[in-house]
């Protein structure tokens, strides 16, 4: 009976497509928007930057900068896109190409370069303190594709010096390396995302199928019709609950497949700790969902509850970005919120990266979320059918 | 004329009462405000311009003179290597660099990164400038003189940038009014019932259409004011063409409404497609991240997004970008012209089938 009647909610479900749409569709569609974003971001290979160079001068060192910006771009991995202006006077019009993002950057070398470096240098090799001589960059500011560009010509400069002074003097260079934190494995965006969409999927679900449609049977008077059938209170609401479970296990299914077999994703969703994770959302996302379908006046009041927790529990959880330096007014809903706890603790145990609050915590705080939930639930809607 | 009137003042009144629109319009663009506003802070404009906090593990004192020396950064110093790391996966850093004299480890926080990919080419200059401190000739023989120019008239911290993008999302809300009208309404034959009251059906629709626009100028000009007073911005609105940016980026985003309406009978199918869309042009308007890195391809994509260009008219209008005033007045004939097309041709059609 109570598997039976639990198949019937899971069927009843799938047949909304509405309800597929947004608890299924959207997650798996929104995790491919995400990746696809992202993922270029982190993997930053075929950049290239417009550049205006303004150079009157045709000296010795002026023309080195111009040699090494017009080798930097040619060939397929060309870094820049380079156009030479002699003219100064159009100065003007070439910073109103750069606010209108005709350009990426625009360097100046300015007039008196090539005799300033020629004196700067026999100036030092007497023991003198001079200061360097100034090349112009300007850039445009919010504007990333500018600062990354003025940052590539600051590290052509860098070198540029470093080569000039190797010549009188023998300097020590080192290597570099970069690492993005934190992954132990090195950072994968689909690996960091991918725990995380589950947890969107489940708490969408949770949060606007199951409040809307339990605040739905109630008001429609469906569960006093229940107290008519064979049919118990709890039995309803296992096999409502065990339903949702189901269809919890499909998103996971869906988002799976999208995650390791179209993106590769090293997370193993086979694994103990993904389960039992994914379990913890479901019960604590479940338990929030029939919290709200309790409080909610009906089915319109759990849909208005639904949305404005949206999109603070969402974006304050840590789905998509590390929310621990916040003004303490904002840090409070990150510490109450469940979604925290069930993001750091999913991506912790995984290895995709590590929790900010002990092991301990993200499994005692949603644990305890789902008892309180669960019993204010149980009172509210014993209390309601009472009366 | 009345009764348009009436019915407009009517949807005013009644504006709070209908909660989708409102959270949409109003509570919605002020919750994105708050927690951007605050997430992502938002001042680095004045010394650091690139707004990079670099974490340094104690007793490195000739690499935090160098990091101070590469300009526009932010050093803290910390203990040990945990504590820098802990900083960094914490996002209290953007990152960290750790020296055992022979190599240089820049150590890159996730979310830094995904706003800052210029972050990645700091280890380089950060060598260089390192073995030039290291023989005493920290500044080099040349320098670069860095200067920032602002995309438009006002300097705002890059939330500021952004807000414009937020209040692309609140105009977005503007879909769901036609598709409340056109699709709801048509179906439960709403418009129907005027024929036996005095009002015209034609009359209900220009006075609900006229209140929406209203409504979501005065929500974007109050998301506008408490985002400059709470985040301090100084914006450099441009009054004229804000609301005509607003005005007209409000009927465009009805007559996208108007398409869907058209396009999928069922007026939940026309929502979800709508919902859809507005999740999607939003991910391309640049409120979540900047555009500047995405493949070709999705940049072309984005040029096909009305949202795009809103934003754009937007931040031209308040001043935090530049561009031509003929970009506003062009997006503006398109955008209002679209609507008065699309809604005489299926207006009437919307009205007349739900006649028959």
């Amino acid at each position: 009976m109570f598997l039976k009647n639990s198949i019937y909610f899971f069927k009843s479900a799938i047949r909304e497509r509405n309800y597929l749409f947004w608890c299924l569709a959207f997650p798996v569609l929104l995790m491919i928007i995400l990746i696809t974003i992202f993922s270029s971001l982190y993997e930053v290979k075929r950049v290239n930057f417009d550049i205006y160079l303004m150079k009157n001068e045709s000296g010795e060192f002026s023309n080195i900068i111009y040699n090494i910006f017009d080798e930097l771009s040619k060939g397929e991995n060309k870094i820049f896109n380079l156009k030479v202006f002699r003219d100064i006077s159009i100065k003007e019009n070439l910073l109103e190409d750069l606010k209108k993002g005709k350009t990426n950057l625009i360097v100046e070398i300015p007039e008196g370069f090539d005799s300033l470096v020629i004196s700067n240098i026999t100036m030092r090799m007497f023991g003198a303190t001079v200061n360097p001589v100034p090349i112009k960059v300007y850039t445009l500011r919010h504007n990333i594709s500018s600062q990354s560009a003025s940052m590539v010509v600051k590290s052509i400069i860098d070198r540029m010096n470093l080569e000039f002074v190797k010549r009188m003097t023998k300097v020590n260079e080192y290597k570099v390396k970069s690492e993005i934190l934190g992954s132990r494995k090195g950072f994968s965006y689909v690996d960091f995302i991918f725990p995380g969409m589950i947890i969107i999927a489940i708490f969408f679900t949770g949060l606007f199928g199951v409040s809307q449609e339990l605040a739905w049977y109630r008001e429609g008077k469906i569960l006093k019709r229940f107290q008519l059938t064979p049919i118990s209170p709890l039995n309803f609401f296992l096999s409502y609950f065990l339903s949702r479970f189901y269809f919890f296990i499909l998103q996971i299914l869906a988002l799976s497949f999208v995650g390791k077999v179209i993106y590769k994703s090293s997370v193993n969703p086979f694994s103990f700790y993904f389960i039992f994770y994914v379990f913890l959302t479901m019960l604590t996302i479940s338990t929030f969902g029939f919290f709200i379908s309790a409080l909610a006046k009906n089915t319109n009041s759990a849909n208005i509850i639904g949305q404005i927790l949206n999109f603070p529990l969402q974006f304050l959880g840590g789905i998509y970005f590390p929310v621990n330096d916040v003004p303490w007014f904002i840090k409070w809903i990150v510490i109450i919120n469940p979604i925290t706890y069930l993001a750091s603790g999913i991506r912790d145990t995984l290895g995709v990266m590590p929790s900010p609050y002990p092991i301990y915590l993200t499994i005692l705080v949603p644990l305890a979320y789902t008892l309180v939930f669960l019993l204010i639930s149980i009172k509210k809607y014993k209390y309601m059918e009472v009366t | 004329m009345i009764a348009f009137i009436n019915i407009a003042f009517y949807r005013i009144k009644s504006f709070y009462r209908d909660t989708f629109t409102f959270l949409f319009t109003l509570i919605f663009p002020l919750i994105f405000v708050i927690i951007f506003g605050f997430v992502f802070g938002g001042s680095n404009t004045g010394n650091n311009e690139y707004g990079i906090t670099l974490g340094v593990i104690r007793g490195n004192e000739d690499l935090i003179q160098v990091l101070k020396n590469v300009g526009d950064i932010k050093v803290v110093v910390l203990e040990n290597e945990e504590e820098l790391r802990n900083q960094i996966i914490k996002g209290y850093i953007d990152g960290g660099v750790i020296f055992d004299g022979k190599e240089f480890n820049l150590l890159i926080n996730f979310s830094s990164f995904q706003q800052k990919p210029f972050l990645r080419t700091l280890g380089e200059n950060l060598a260089n400038a390192y073995s030039l401190h290291e023989i005493g000739m920290d500044k080099g023989i040349i320098k670069v003189e860095e200067e920032f120019i602002d995309p438009g008239k006002a300097r705002v911290s890059s939330l500021g940038y952004s807000i414009p993008g937020v209040l692309s999302f609140s105009i977005s809300g503007s879909i769901f009014t036609m598709i409340v009208l056109f699709g709801y309404y048509r179906k439960r034959k709403v418009l129907k019932r005027f024929a036996i009251t005095p009002i015209s059906p034609m009359s209900f629709v220009s006075g609900m259409i006229f209140a929406n626009v209203i409504l979501s100028i005065l929500s974007c000009i109050f998301v506008l004011f408490v985002a400059q007073i709470i985040f301090n911005l100084n914006f450099s609105v441009n009054w004229g063409l804000f609301l005509l940016s607003l005005f007209s980026s409000i009927l465009g985003m009805m007559a996208l409404g108007i398409i869907l309406t058209v396009l999928f009978k069922e007026p939940q199918t026309a929502s979800n497609v709508g919902n859809l869309l507005v999740n999607i042009m939003l991910f391309f308007s640049g409120v979540y991240f900047p555009l500047d890195f995405l493949p070709k391809y999705l940049k072309i994509l984005a040029r096909f997004l009305p949202l795009y260009y809103v934003g754009r008219a937007l931040r031209i209008s308040v001043g935090v970008e530049g561009g031509d005033l003929s970009f506003i007045y062009i997006l503006s004939a398109i955008m209002i012209s679209s609507f008065v097309i699309l809604i005489t041709i299926f207006g009437r059609k919307v009205l007349s089938l739900e006649e028959d």
